[in-house]
């Protein structure tokens, strides 16, 4: 069939809230209809149309780039890009409106598209209101001569004729050809209710009391042939196909230029990454380098060497050049940091012998993608790298690259909610006791069940329909975490810049998977708190000792380290310290690095959800049989004793067993990435479990690997990830067994980070041998800091820092004690003159941390106030009055106002105040658990510090009570939930009597009573964390 | 010496007062305080689920599943305190209200009318006792020592001769102090107002500020306050949130009847008479119903005006359950001087307004409306009944459109006309039952009338004449 029309005008849900089609949706419907060309023409964007390129690529139509433009009086105008040129002139346009607005507006005006657009096609729907329309269309006339049209768009409206007359007759009088289009933002009529919705949404109205809002009919849709030629002219139908056929731009041509200035004059790349190489293996072994490891990097740089992958090296290791001369810890993970080279150019610490990945599979000629390195640095001093990346390149060359933010349930829920004419506050209590992650009943039944009115009505079921639609779809762009896109020249000819809602900040204008598409390389600048915190414990203990140590030279395989992670103790250690790592320890008993990955990877939600926790604890007790039905699978699945556990065995098996190809495998891991949000995965169920059976695997492993497949979803972890955290972890565990006062310094300094709060940690150290001194002006630091042992004669003293105390001025604080006497400070006049305010000496007072000047912590407070700024002219020539004496605070008093000012105290923990209680007769101490007998009946108590509900658990909930002794868990069965709901949901000290179970040195009390003991206690601050 | 009364759960106890069997339900009223939904107050069915004022509204729903949830809206319980106080207005003068929640009542100037303290005490609790209301009282020689007390103590003991003593015992947080000073207080270690009382005034000031100072002076009677007596209101007005949402008339009765029985205790006691009441019944989705009723002459008996909106309410069907009703009488007319001051256009506008009741009272709401368009793109939609006498919305854009619309639209044979322009697709609506699917036209028959076209189903129809 002939090829009748071009579609030169539609918008995808790109233009956010204007469209309800993706761009994808658009394109496949384009062709299916049987139009020659689709372009894509998002409201001063580019964002939808690597989208659409993907889409195109497994069709027959031809994709445009374009971009619209609405301006103010003069109509809209529509830019399409026919050549290379011509797009980089739209991207720097589009870059140059978005500039002019802050984060997701732009400004355009009708001056601006009389230059630097000369190789742009121009499409122009007038407002035909406006009274200059001829003198505007003339001088567009006139720069854009034989590249510019009338456009004319027919949506069965009543003005449609007197729109037609009023462009035919500028036609004639500006002696232009007129083409038409569709301006689709749907693919079908379906759509229209949705459509309606987002306009809706937008506008800030409902469609029930503003009908307003809703569109006429549904014409806004792709049309068929048959109805577009009722309804145009053939000879302007014709005239699309003209337009589309000298648009011959496309995405492929898209070449990412490097940056070169890392080359030195004279050299390749791939000279000087050889040669950059080289120098870091002789670093790496000062004794030699072994033959295996030449071997493997020189094979590594001729993989980096086919795919041009040089720069992309060279700029990381220019990065992390730069931090290692600034001091700031790094780490680069990911496949293709885990390689010799990376390892050899200081990118990564972890020996890549020591692990094995699939390097070969992130770069690789098949996959035409780029390879994936994160680079973690320390957080409080990313900054300097990002603004190194900035000085550089300059801003014209060094973006962020997007996020999009979609719709999520809730967010959803509330838009189309209102846009239904429900008010906030019913929406509220409709949701209120919805849970989303509740597998056997979906929100939707959910709310049918709880609400039987909403389900019965028409606006409600449009409700529960339209939030699952709209569910998924870009509500705006976001700046990603960390992607840095770096280009030779101006980025800006490659992608469009606009800006991010932080100051300083330009994303551009695709996300990272459009990033992958295309081949263009990203740098992703992340941070890492667990960085920043070891950087501070390294310099304490090599100041100290007067050592040298590094990351890198920190004593490997220490066998006190693994006894000590063996037993649990892990709190502080990075990604080992929560409530579900410290339960697997004890199972687990890691013995190596290697075991430590498995460790990082295995509490995730899915090797939990695919069931490989069981078999693989079991097959590592010996309890069960490890066996391989072929030796292709041994050699993927051997390290891992024949249960798959990171992302790359279930990507190898796949190609290994079931015949998939490297970039079939590479499908289905992007696939499985987006599991959930569509159902891309089962389109390779067929596949893979044919191809297994082929292959001659039985039906039940096929299936079995299916479903363990399904469950990894979007939570497998990559081994490639999971090592370099098992680095950090390490390291973290070295200092926490032979350095614990450096090492809880370290995590207090750089705090807030990781899972606990200072008060857990510091009770943490006491229990491990610490001895903490109070805050004082005169003694304190902003931080906290490790006493020399000739001071204290203990060898693991710290002296609290006053950034514990709440509501202090870190740049006042810091400043007044630049200005500290030797003798320290003598009075609260003193202090004062160092420009602390008020509110400072009052926090300082309230922390007790006055005590060498003003005595106790209320004597302190009284004497504060009589020196406040407020008072000061009336009072002017009296320095410190001798105040009245107050009595002193109780303990009691002092354990209240520790909380309140510090969140946490020295003195003793409030359940050793209450153990003599009659409530809390009886109670077991949280350390004497694991002398009790398994299934032993008991009762015991303590503050609630963290409630947490896992996602994969179904209705139970976990409860951390802390007493004197330390922490223990509290299982919580739902119906127990249920029948104590109130102390459950409230108390902050809690009583349990319950049962306790204790498996492999891993001990839980399930609870059957719950009793809410909050009374006791009038202390404000200890709130608990709730589920999170 | 003072009496002070302390309401801590007024609008809620107001609420259940005209609508008791709301009380069968667990009930509570939330407040947005930032960005957080906080409950407020509660009846005893909440509290015994564990929820409580001050905690978030999530967290009262975790609690108690069944909870019935109200807006808390100050004003409202400000209006229902100024009613509380016009009704005792009867029985003292020297009143002062304490928004939202609280009344003093001057003791001195009353006791020789009702023979002495004890007597003055025991009347004015009988009164305040009448309404079903939490009420704590207190008594103190200033108005701000009671409301302390009362505020604190609940329902201790009226004498007045140890209130100096128990406010010494107040606790400071219970002491009416600022934020920052209560905070000050306690990090000093005072606990006790009595603590503080006993410093010397110079260094209250130093150390509290003068605000502090001049508060427990005016606590302790050391210094005179002037105050804001209570005037009574030029305005009726008083309104009530259904906890269930009504369907029909028979169960608006009730709470009705209530309201208007209000109304005739205002009147009666400010000695005033009224011709027009309004009535407005608030639904969920629909516009408000407005009903005015309005006697032929001034008067005052809450009977006479049910009765005429029980004759109205024959003929004008809720159109959706009520949610709330608000009753307003806002031109109280002395009740000697009535009827023959009238003039001019205040007069005319009576003279439509008593029309219009009485037409509505005889054909029912739907049959008397202003006509009035909104935007809706559906023909037929897009008109509707506008209140009448109020003023139209302006129409954003003026489209042709024809002035005689015939509804329903007449089926007809498209031979009798040639179509002229179009067509205007219409194919929405989807969002109520109304949806429409049509191509419309506008067309001329051979009398060279032009009329609206429309094609749906395999039918024309003619849906208006233009002029």
């Amino acid at each position: 069939m002939k090829k009748q029309f071009a579609e030169l005008h539609s918008l995808s849900h790109y233009s956010f809230l204007r469209s309800a089609a993706s761009p994808e949706a658009l394109l496949n419907r384009a062709d299916e209809l049987g139009y020659a060309a689709i372009a894509i023409t998002d409201e001063c964007s580019v964002a939808g149309i690597v989208k659409a390129y993907q889409a195109s690529k497994e069709r027959r139509i031809k994709l445009i780039v374009g971009s619209e433009f609405r301006v103010t009086d003069v109509g809209t105008f529509v830019l399409l890009a026919p050549t290379r040129e011509a797009y980089a002139q739209l991207c720097k346009k589009i870059t140059l409106f978005r500039s002019r607005s802050e984060k997701g507006h732009y400004e355009a005006n009708v001056d601006d598209f009389f230059d630097g657009l000369s190789q742009c096609f121009l499409l122009w729907q007038p407002d035909f209101e406006q009274a200059q329309l001829m003198a505007i269309g003339e001088k567009l006339k006139s720069v854009w001569r034989q590249r510019f049209w009338l456009l004319y768009e027919r949506h069965y409206q009543a003005e449609d004729e007197l729109t037609f007359q009023a462009v035919t007759e500028l036609q004639q009088a500006l002696k232009v050809t007129v083409t038409c289009a569709g301006g689709a933002c749907m693919t079908t009529t379906e759509q229209q209710p949705l459509y309606d919705i987002l306009n809706a949404i937008q506008q800030g109205g409902s469609l029930v009391h503003q009908p307003g809002l809703a569109s006429n009919n549904a014409e806004h849709h792709l049309r068929s042939l048959s109805e577009l030629q009722q309804c145009y002219p053939q000879k302007w139908l014709s005239e699309s196909l003209v337009i589309a056929k000298q648009c011959q731009f496309c995405l492929s041509e898209l070449r990412y230029e490097y940056p070169a200035e890392l080359v030195p004059e004279g050299m390749s790349a791939s000279e000087h990454l050889k040669q950059l190489t080289e120098q870091g293996a002789h670093w790496r072994y000062p004794e030699g380098v072994p033959a295996s490891i030449k071997a493997l990097y020189l094979k590594e740089l001729r993989l980096i060497k086919e795919q041009s992958y040089e720069p992309f090296f060279l700029t990381i290791h220019d990065l992390v050049r730069f931090a290692r001369e600034q001091g700031i810890l790094f780490q680069g993970r990911g496949s293709a940091a885990n390689s010799v080279v990376c390892y050899c150019l200081g990118i990564t610490a972890v020996n890549p012998t020591q692990i094995q990945v699939l390097f070969e599979r992130f770069i690789s000629k098949e996959r035409n993608e780029p390879p994936d390195i994160d680079v973690d640095f320390e957080h409080e001093r990313r900054e300097e790298i990002i603004q190194y990346i900035y000085r550089k390149y300059g801003r014209q060359r060094a973006a962020l690259a997007a996020t999009v933010i979609t719709y999520r349930f809730k967010s959803a829920f509330r838009d189309v909610g209102k846009a239904l004419g429900f008010s906030e506050q019913q929406l509220q209590y409709y949701r209120s006791n919805l849970d989303t992650r509740d597998k056997e009943q979906s929100w939707q039944q959910q709310l049918a069940q709880q609400h039987p009115e909403v389900a019965n009505s028409l606006r409600g079921r449009h409700l529960l329909h339209f939030t699952g639609q709209l569910m998924g779809t870009p509500r705006h762009l976001s700046q990603h975490v960390g992607g840095f896109v770096i280009a030779a020249d101006e980025l800006s000819r490659l992608v469009p810049l606009e800006n991010a809602s932080m100051a300083d900040r330009t994303v551009i204008q695709w996300d990272k998977t459009d990033l992958e598409s295309l081949g263009l390389l990203k740098v992703d600048v992340l941070a890492l708190g667990m960085l920043t915190a070891l950087r501070k414990m390294l310099a304490l203990i090599n100041s100290r000792y007067k050592q040298q140590l590094t990351m890198a030279t920190i004593p490997q395989e220490d066998s006190r380290v693994y006894q000590q992670l063996q037993t649990a103790d892990s709190m502080g250690i990075f990604q080992i310290e929560s409530r579900a790592q410290m339960n697997m320890l004890p199972r687990l008993k890691p013995k190596t690095f290697y075991d430590l990955v498995i460790q990082i990877a295995i509490v995730r939600p899915g090797p939990i959800q695919g069931d490989m926790v069981h078999p693989f604890l079991r097959r590592r007790a010996g309890l069960e049989a490890v066996d391989y039905p072929s030796n292709e699978v041994k050699s993927v699945l051997e390290r891992t004793l024949g249960v798959p556990i990171f992302q790359e065995q279930v990507i190898k098996l796949a190609m290994v067993a079931a015949g998939f190809s490297g970039g079939e495998a590479d499908q289905l891991r992007r696939a499985m990435a987006s599991w959930g949000q569509n159902g891309h995965l089962t389109r390779f169920e067929d596949k893979l479990i044919n191809g297994m059976l082929e292959r001659g695997y039985k039906q039940e492993f096929a299936e079995r690997l299916f479903r363990q497949i399904c469950g990894f979803g979007q939570y497998g972890f990559p081994e490639s990830h999971s090592a370099s955290f098992a680095n950090l972890a390490y390291v973290s565990a070295w200092f926490k067994t032979y350095h614990p006062a450096a090492f809880y310094v370290g995590l207090l300094n750089s705090l807030p980070m990781g899972f606990y709060s200072a008060s857990q940690l510091v009770q943490d150290a006491q229990r491990h041998g610490v001895t903490f001194l109070p805050a004082d002006i005169n003694v304190s630091n902003w931080d906290y800091y490790w006493l020399p042992k000739q001071s204290t004669g203990s060898e693991e003293t710290v002296r609290m820092g006053l950034r514990q105390i709440q509501g202090l001025s870190e740049t006042r604080v810091k400043q007044a004690l630049s200005q500290r006497p030797q003798t320290g400070f003598t009075s609260m006049h003193e202090l004062r003159q160092t420009g602390l305010r008020d509110s400072d000496i009052n926090a300082l007072a309230r922390a007790d941390a006055l005590q060498s000047i003003a005595g106790h912590r209320h004597q302190a407070h009284w004497q504060s106030l009589s020196m406040s700024d407020q008072q000061m002219p009336l009072f002017a020539n009296i320095k410190d009055r001798p105040a009245r004496q107050l009595p002193a605070p109780d303990e009691p008093d002092n354990i209240k106002a520790d909380y309140e000012s510090t969140g946490l105290t020295l003195g003793r923990h409030p359940l050793a105040l209450l153990r003599n209680h009659p409530e809390l007769k009886n109670c077991v101490m949280a350390s004497d658990l694991i002398t009790c007998r398994s299934g032993q009946v008991l009762t015991l108590a303590g503050l609630v510090t963290c409630r947490q509900r896992p996602g994969t658990g179904s209705g139970v909930t976990f409860l951390t009570l802390e007493d004197e002794s330390g922490n223990s868990n509290v299982v919580v069965w739902a119906h127990t939930a249920r029948q104590f709901r109130q102390c459950f949901l409230t108390s902050n000290l809690l009583w349990v009597k319950g049962i306790v179970e204790i498996h492999d040195g891993v001990v839980h009390v399930i609870a059957g009573r719950l009793k809410d003991l909050s009374g006791l206690l009038s202390f404000s601050r200890l709130e608990s964390r709730r589920f999170h | 010496m003072w009496l002070y009364c302390h309401f801590p759960q007024l609008l809620l106890d107001n609420r259940v007062r005209l609508q008791p069997d709301t009380n069968t339900l667990p009930l509570a009223l939330y407040q947005l305080q930032g960005s957080q939904s906080v409950i407020v107050q509660c009846n005893a069915l909440a509290q015994e689920s564990g929820v409580q004022p001050h905690i978030q509204t999530v967290m009262a729903i975790s609690l108690c599943e069944q909870l019935q949830l109200i807006e808390y809206v100050p004003e409202r319980e400000q209006q229902v305190l100024q009613q509380l106080a016009t009704r005792l207005y009867q029985w003292a003068a020297k009143l002062i209200l304490y928004s939202p929640k609280g009344i003093a009542i001057e003791l001195n100037s009353l006791s020789q009318l009702y023979g002495g303290l004890n007597a003055t005490l025991e009347t004015l609790s009988r009164e305040v006792r009448v309404l079903p209301l939490t009420v704590q009282f207190a008594v103190a020689s200033n108005p701000l020592a009671a409301k302390l007390l009362a505020e604190y103590e609940g329902s201790a003991s009226l004498s007045p001769e140890d209130s100096s003593a128990r406010l010494k015992l107040l606790p400071i947080s219970a002491a009416g102090l600022s934020t920052k000073v209560q905070k000050h207080c306690q990090a000093a270690g005072f606990r006790q107002l009595g603590e503080l009382m006993q410093l010397p005034g110079s260094e209250v000031g130093r150390q509290l500020g003068l605000d502090t100072l001049l508060h427990l002076e005016q606590l302790q009677g050391r210094k005179q306050q002037s105050y804001d007596f209570f005037m009574p209101p030029e305005s009726f007005q008083q309104s009530l949130d259904l906890v269930t949402e009504i369907p029909y008339w028979q169960g608006l009765l009730f709470p009705l009847k209530r309201l208007f029985g209000e109304l005739e205790d205002f009147l009666y006691q400010r000695q005033k008479v009224i011709q027009q009441v309004d009535i407005e019944l608030l639904h969920r989705n629909a516009p408000p119903s407005v009903i005015s009723v309005s006697l032929a002459g001034p008067g005052w008996r809450g009977q006479n005006f049910l009765s005429l909106l029980q004759l109205k309410m024959e003929s004008t069907p809720l159109p959706e359950p009520v949610i709330e009703i608000k009753l307003q009488a806002s031109e109280l007319l002395n009740s000697e001087q009535h009827t023959s001051h009238f003039f001019g256009a205040q007069q005319y506008r009576h003279e439509t307004l008593s029309l219009i009741g009485r037409l509505q009272a005889k054909l029912g709401n739907p049959a008397v409306f202003s006509p009035a368009m909104n935007d809706d793109p559906r023909p037929g939609n897009n008109e509707f009944p506008r209140p009448a006498g109020e003023k139209p919305p302006a129409l954003s854009s003026a489209l042709k459109r024809p002035l005689w619309l015939l509804r329903p639209a007449e089926l007809t044979s498209i031979d009798l006309w040639q179509l002229r322009h179009g067509p205007e697709r219409k194919v929405c609506g989807w969002w109520d039952a109304g949806e429409v699917e049509r191509d419309y036209w506008i067309a001329q028959d051979k009398h060279r009338r032009l009329g609206w076209l429309y094609y749906e189903s395999g039918q024309w129809y003619l849906q208006g004449w233009f002029s």
